[in-house]
């Protein structure tokens, strides 16, 4: 009876683990590690690049292996080509061998095919001979890079998970966050600013000679010799600059004129009617026109109102000193000889 | 013989309690080893697992049917292993408390700092970004943004060390950043010291975490500086900031 017993019981205990045992098939999943993907931007309904990565601890050397990018409902990636998708991979950065891709596999290249609802859905698969350009070892790092062509981020805010999975074995999820509105405008505001000034209004020669050149001086008295008169100072934070130009007549004293020095930068000639300017710039950008820039004088009332000095951009104070000139001939009428020149500068928004 | 029969009818027993364990078991629990952890499995009728000191033991009958079915009401997951509730699901969040900020007008004379109200002359909190994750490997926060510009004027971007408010009279558009928590920001980046920077054009990490982290807010401030001859116009830019969580 007890050996009946045992036998019996033996044979439970056979069938019992068979049973347990029986149909058990092992499939090595593992979970892949460091996911991430990075964006260019989280807002709906906007184009954005993903650059998906993960460490893969089995690889993908099998030529059979497949790689699939499973982007959730309402991400939307139609009409996008696999000449916008990149695939790297490598022991280190992941960047350390580039994959070449091909609607189908072949011995060089990986097959790369986007299909489902709006393209979610891209499924690598390994080149024929499990190698392509360097074969997916396990633990290397995998970087799959979509540009922002025809890859639109979901039309709601939300949490979404991307899936990676396929035939390699290795399984993951990515969540990424999209958001009603990812960016921060910022403004400011400059205001427009013009600055123009004359240091004096009333400036003179003094007594004019026929063997001595004289200049205008800002004590009205004048000068045997060169000196400033005045300075003007003209700035802007015009985008285009400024001009500045000059209007009026030479001197005069009731009929009776003293010519101009002309329309041309020439040097003193004592003994000779010349009224004449010359200018020099300093600080800011602005600089002096032709024909007032050179060492000589020049006066061209024809052109008048002339541009006597100008900047391109904006630009700081410049400080422009003029000087005036005056000779006389022996038959030079007498009399008091005034002259009225009018200055304006012009902001070019 | 005695001998012999004893030590079967031991090995006898172990079985029979093993498929006694096997056949009664249902257990969720967590099992862990040091390589490997399984979170709140569950074995379908007729299978299990036990374990002692010295062994473990995954049992189960049959698998007839393998999958998930799910309606609106119900959902299914056929065959012998399997979890209802995969580990902890993934989360990352991510915020901005304003989209648009302003400087408002700026001046050669003094600094201005941006604000939702117009801007300011005091170092102000413009806007603030409000982040958390459960990802294992934390995440980073990075911008993108272009030049500060009013058509092909622009104010650039500027490093700005140790300084509240930059240099009055040179052009400068920065961004500082302080944080409530415990995350990393870009030395160049941060307030405490205080530092400023701004680079356009390129995306540029400003924070990061090294793994779970509960809601942190961060403060964002925006610094400008203009000189006399900085062009008027009405300058902005458009920044972008994104989240990536490293699962």
């Amino acid at each position: 009876m007890s050996k009946i017993l045992s036998v019996t019981t033996n044979i439970c205990l056979i069938v019992g683990l068979i049973f347990v045992t029986g149909g058990t098939q092992f499939v090595y999943a593992a979970p892949l590690l460091s996911l991430s993907n990075t964006m260019s931007s989280s807002k709906i309904t906007t184009a954005s690049s993903h650059s998906v990565r993960f460490t893969t601890p089995t690889g993908a050397g099998d030529n059979t292996d497949t790689i699939i990018i499973t982007f959730p409902s309402d991400f939307n990636f139609t009409s996008k080509t696999i000449g916008t998708v990149t695939f790297t991979h490598g022991a280190s950065t992941g960047l350390e061998s580039t994959e070449t891709l091909a609607s189908s596999p072949s011995v060089s290249a990986w097959g790369a095919v986007f299909s489902g609802t709006q393209n979610r859905v891209l499924t690598l698969t390994a080149p024929t001979d499990g190698v392509g350009s360097t074969v997916v070892a396990a633990n290397d790092r995998i970087i799959i890079t979509y540009d922002n062509t025809n890859s639109v981020n979901a039309t709601s805010p939300a949490s979404y998970v991307i899936g990676v999975s396929g035939t390699f074995g290795d399984t993951g999820s990515i969540t990424v966050n999209i958001l009603s509105d990812d960016q921060v405008s910022v403004s400011a505001t400059v205001a427009q600013s013009l600055t123009f000034s004359i240091s004096d209004n009333s400036i003179g020669f003094g007594t004019l000679s026929s063997s001595a050149a004289q200049y205008a001086t800002g004590d009205t008295l004048g000068n045997a010799s060169e000196v400033e008169a005045h300075n003007l100072v003209v700035g802007t934070n015009a985008s285009n600059g400024y001009t500045m130009s000059l209007n009026g007549s030479t001197l005069t004293s009731g009929a009776n004129t003293i010519n101009t020095i002309g329309a041309s930068n020439v040097a003193s000639s004592v003994g000779t009617e010349q009224f004449g300017l010359r200018m020099t710039a300093t600080g800011g950008t602005g600089a002096v026109a032709a024909p007032y820039a050179a060492s000589g004088f020049a006066f061209d009332s024809v052109a008048f109102p002339d541009q006597i000095a100008s900047a391109a951009g904006s630009s700081a104070n410049t400080t422009y000193s003029a000087r005036y000139l005056a000779n006389i001939t022996s038959n030079t009428e007498a009399g008091s000889y005034s002259a009225t020149l009018t200055y304006t500068a012009t902001a070019n928004y | 013989m005695r001998t012999h029969g004893s030590i079967f009818f031991n090995i006898k027993t172990v079985l029979v309690a093993g498929l006694l364990m096997c056949t009664f078991s249902a257990y969720a629990v967590e099992l862990t080893s040091s390589s490997f952890i399984i979170r709140d499995p569950v074995i379908g009728a007729g299978g299990g697992y036990g374990t002692s000191a010295s062994f473990g033991l995954f049992s189960q009958s049959d698998t007839l049917l393998t999958g998930v079915g799910s309606s609106a009401t119900y959902i299914g997951r056929y065959g012998y292993l399997y979890f209802p509730n995969p580990a902890i699901e993934q989360s990352i969040s991510f915020s901005l408390s304003d989209n648009a900020i302003s400087l408002g007008n700026l001046s050669s004379a003094g600094p201005r700092y941006a604000t939702v109200s117009g801007g300011s002359g005091t170092n102000s909190v413009a806007h603030t970004m409000t982040a958390s994750s459960n990802a294992s490997d934390g995440y980073t926060i990075s911008y993108y943004a272009t030049s500060f510009t009013s058509g092909s004027d622009s104010i650039n971007g500027a490093t700005i060390t140790g300084d509240i408010d930059g240099t009055q009279g040179v052009g400068q558009f920065a961004l500082s950043i302080s944080t409530d928590g415990g995350a990393s920001i870009a030395s160049t980046y941060q307030q405490a010291n205080p530092n400023w920077d701004f680079v356009a054009n390129t995306t540029t990490t400003i924070v990061s975490t090294s793994g779970e982290s509960t809601s942190e807010v961060f403060s964002n401030r925006y610094l400008a500086n203009i000189s006399a001859s900085t062009p008027a116009g009405s300058y902005t830019t458009a920044i972008t900031y994104v989240i990536t969580g490293n699962f």
